[in-house]
């Protein structure tokens, strides 16, 4: 209490006068700053985690299933038939190709039909692929486990549930007897060159040949039942459907993944707001954290203000100096909080967090599921935790001028 | 020592505004944490319960090639030797009998899985919660049929109506069969509604010829012991496919484990901002008691005694604290109970194996934890910087501002 005591005469001078009262008691500073920098990181790293972790699910769900968007006949989400094709194909990818809004583009057609190995038969969900294109598009290629994924037509790529069941090895013939659009017979041979292991589901009743096998088998010249398309980033498709939309005939729809399967987006909107729930917890928890040490170290300083009462200062002078100490000790805590998370967390933003894999997992079988989650600090992550902290430190303050303005000089003064 | 414990005693007393700002941003920590935790822990419990109640069980028994060929083909003989399933450690079991088959009404025709129920055994399946219009199964003879409330609807038909039920017998013989509709049921989950049709396990026996079962789910009562009963039982049952819920449904498996992970990386976060808000308040309360300590030392108390009555001070309102919080926290899950209804959020609909419903789930481990990491984490946070303070002259700690 010995030194710069002179009051402020004008609004300029609180700056440098609480800059100095900061680093008088550095200490106290420098805790306030601790607390203000630790409780940034915590909160910035656990939004940043799970903002993080939404990538992989997608890419999982769309990679093994229907991409990011597609093109496909108005009734077929709802009635999977097979008369509910699509025409021009083969126009439409190249076009499609020249587009800089999306990565990859291929076509696929379907049908249930029956697929046989005399005696044993079965029914199978039989899709028609471009190879060369689904390999850029699907995970799916990659799960092969004996031979190698379709390079040619008249084959076909099967699951090994498929081959267990109906007793298939590499070179076998596979005969696929279906119904065409018309009613009529659709039918294909087709030579076992690969088989994949997935999900059981997949591997029981999945068939894959070529497009030109399956337009020939079903009598769909330049037909198929949807145009998939990864694009660059699954949460901002809008260029990516404009891009479709240009090509879009009659009768035609475009569907994203969100609506394409619902369930992993329903699925991440439940995290979303239960996660934000917990952040709020964590959040509330960090802010009261801080608060506290503002309010310990600024009861401290009773004597402190007393004197300055004594000397005449205002008590809305006090007030506003205390304010500027307390934004610039804020400043210096977010500036430090920042270093820490350019320390921490953005290192794994690059190498990832691991999560320790199963035996199960190591299996190529399983391989589908991520195996690292690598935080995401969107400009939402960033500033949250600064913003609330800066918002909780100024309520601090004012709570304490409360009390500050009832303080009775002579007993400021006696406090210790 | 007694002496010293009841000087703590008062200190805190004296300061009482100080030590309560302390005893509140204690109990905010760990009432904070110890919510954060619970509810967690109940995502990852959700997510183990939605698997197993379709119809899995922690673990299954079903014949060895039912998971290739699901279907009537490939089942358990009923009169096997179940007596091992009298095992402690298993709290229920039940028999079902499944099949794929086609259901046709007047108008709309579909694929559904017809599954023949002991009604008295299903204790934890799905089944056990279902809302039921009209009668649900009563009994494992019931030739009557109860279908979900999406399939009527698709099916256009309503209770009472008769429904055609078309499968693939024992021997790939075709199987048709007429039931009646005394039962629509709503289920959390709109899949249940579209997947499954129920009927009596003995009435469906008799139709389909089968005297046996496609699969057994057993429930443990303790899940850690899941991969020790499936042990046993794949011993006794060679035969058999004996499989944990997790190989049985991997993605929900992987799922599961993979929020686990996160959730085992939010506990490491919560115990992270514990010590960093024990430690704040702590340290600061030290720190601004330099001159006091410094007073004491000039008449003449020992530096030990000085760090040992801040060690106790600090220990009891941890204490207090965490009595407090816990407590708390326990009144705040207590209070949410039943959980937190997320279905405004979303679209209402349960998917990929999570609830719109966020339920609290208490593990006592955690709870173990959470308590003796604050009272080290307290000696700690007191200790040193007690003992940093003492190593100042008293000359020093009496100027100190």
């Amino acid at each position: 209490m010995n030194e710069h005591i002179n009051p402020p005469t004008s609004r300029t001078l609180f700056v440098p006068v609480a800059w100095r009262n900061l680093w008088r008691n550095r200490r106290r500073t420098l805790l306030t700053v601790a607390a203000i920098a630790v409780g940034m990181l915590i909160v910035q790293f656990v939004m940043s985690m799970q903002s993080g972790s939404y990538g992989p699910m997608i890419e999982l769900g769309t990679r093994m299933g229907g991409g990011h968007l597609q093109i496909l006949h108005k009734s077929l989400h709802e009635e999977p038939r097979i008369e509910h094709f699509i025409a021009n194909v083969s126009d439409r990818l190249i076009t499609l190709d020249e587009t800089n809004q999306l990565d990859f583009v291929s076509a696929r057609a379907e049908a249930f039909a029956l697929v046989s190995n005399d005696p044993n038969s079965t029914a199978a969900l039989v899709t028609g692929v471009i190879p060369e294109r689904e390999v850029l598009l699907s995970d799916l290629p990659t799960k092969v486990v004996q031979g190698s994924y379709l390079t040619d037509d008249y084959q076909a790529f099967i699951g090994a549930a498929l081959a267990r069941n109906l007793q298939l090895n590499l070179g076998d013939e596979l005969v696929i007897l279906g119904t065409n659009a018309e009613g009529g017979i659709g039918a294909a041979v087709a030579e076992i060159c690969g088989i994949f292991e997935a999900t059981t589901e997949l591997e029981r009743v999945l068939v894959q040949i070529s497009l030109t096998t399956f337009q020939e088998a079903f009598d769909m010249p330049d037909q198929a039942h949807r145009i998939v398309a990864q694009v660059d980033d699954p949460l901002n498709m809008d260029d990516g459907i404009a891009a479709l939309n240009r090509v879009l005939e009659d009768e035609e729809t475009v569907m994203d993944w969100t609506e394409l399967m619902p369930e992993i987006s329903e699925g991440i909107q439940i995290d979303i707001v239960s996660n934000a729930i917990l952040q709020a917890v964590l959040i509330l928890v960090v802010v009261l954290s801080v608060m506290n040490t503002f309010v310990m170290t600024l009861f401290e300083r009773t004597r402190e203000y007393g004197v300055l009462f004594a000397i005449g200062m205002k008590r809305t002078a006090v007030y506003r100096l205390t304010l500027v100490e307390v934004v610039l000790l804020w400043l210096v805590g977010i500036v430090f909080g920042g270093l820490l998370t350019c320390l921490i967390v953005v290192p794994l933003m690059f190498t990832g967090i691991v999560i320790p894999a199963s035996e199960e997992a190591l299996s190529s079988q399983f391989a589908f599921m991520p195996t690292a989650i690598y935080p995401d600090l969107s400009w939402w992550v960033i500033l949250t935790a600064p913003v609330v902290i800066g918002v909780g430190a100024v309520i601090t303050v004012s709570l304490v001028a409360i009390r500050l303005a009832r303080l009775d000089i002579t007993e400021a003064l006696r406090s210790e | 020592m007694g002496l010293v414990l009841q000087l703590a005693i008062r200190n805190i007393w004296r300061q009482r505004r100080r030590n309560g700002l302390v005893l509140l941003a204690i109990v905010v920590s760990v009432g904070g944490v110890f919510v954060m935790n619970s509810l967690a822990r109940g995502m990852e419990q959700d997510f183990l319960r939605m698997s197993v109640e379709n119809l899995r069980g922690h673990i299954k028994i079903i014949a060895s090639n039912q998971l290739d060929e699901p279907g009537l083909r490939h089942t358990i003989p009923a009169d096997s030797d179940w007596s091992v399933l009298t095992n402690p450690a298993i709290e229920s079991w039940t028999p079902r009998l499944r099949s794929p088959a086609v259901i046709m009404s007047e108008r709309e025709t579909r694929g559904v899985e017809i599954v023949g129920i002991d009604p008295t055994r299903e204790t934890h399946s799905f089944i056990k919660d279902l809302v039921v219009e009209g009668r649900g199964i009563v009994e494992s003879s019931d030739q009557n049929l109860l279908i979900g409330k999406r399939l009527a609807e698709e099916l256009k038909t309503r209770l009472g109506r008769r429904l055609v039920m078309l499968m693939n017998g024992p021997n790939d013989n075709a199987i048709e069969t007429g039931f009646r509709v005394v039962g629509i049921f709503e289920s959390p989950s709109g899949r249940y509604e579209e997947t499954y049709v129920l009927t009596g396990l003995h009435s469906l026996q008799a139709i389909t010829k089968v005297d046996g079962f496609t699969g057994i789910s057993v429930h443990v009562r303790d899940l850690s012991q899941t991969n020790q009963v499936q042990e046993i039982l794949a011993s006794d049952f060679p035969d058999l496919n004996v499989i944990t819920w997790d190989k049985l449904d991997p993605f929900t498996g992987e799922m599961y484990r993979f929020i686990g992970f996160t959730v085992y990386i939010l506990i490491v976060v919560f115990l992270g901002t514990l010590v960093f808000g024990l430690i704040n308040a702590l340290v600061t309360a030290v720190l601004v008691r330099i001159k006091e300590f410094g007073m004491l030392r000039v008449v003449g108390m020992k530096s030990r005694l000085v760090v040992m009555q801040v060690v106790f001070e600090c220990v009891i309102i941890m204490l207090l604290a965490l009595v407090i919080g816990l407590s708390a926290g326990l009144l705040f899950v207590w209070w949410i109970g039943d959980g937190i209804d997320l279905s405004a959020f979303t679209s209402g609909v349960e998917a990929f194996g999570m609830s719109a419903r966020m339920v609290p789930h208490l593990v006592i481990e955690d709870f173990v934890i959470l308590g003796v990491a604050s009272v080290i984490l307290g000696l700690i946070a007191s200790y040193f910087p007690a003992r940093r303070v003492l190593k100042a002259s008293i000359l020093q700690s009496l100027r100190d501002s």
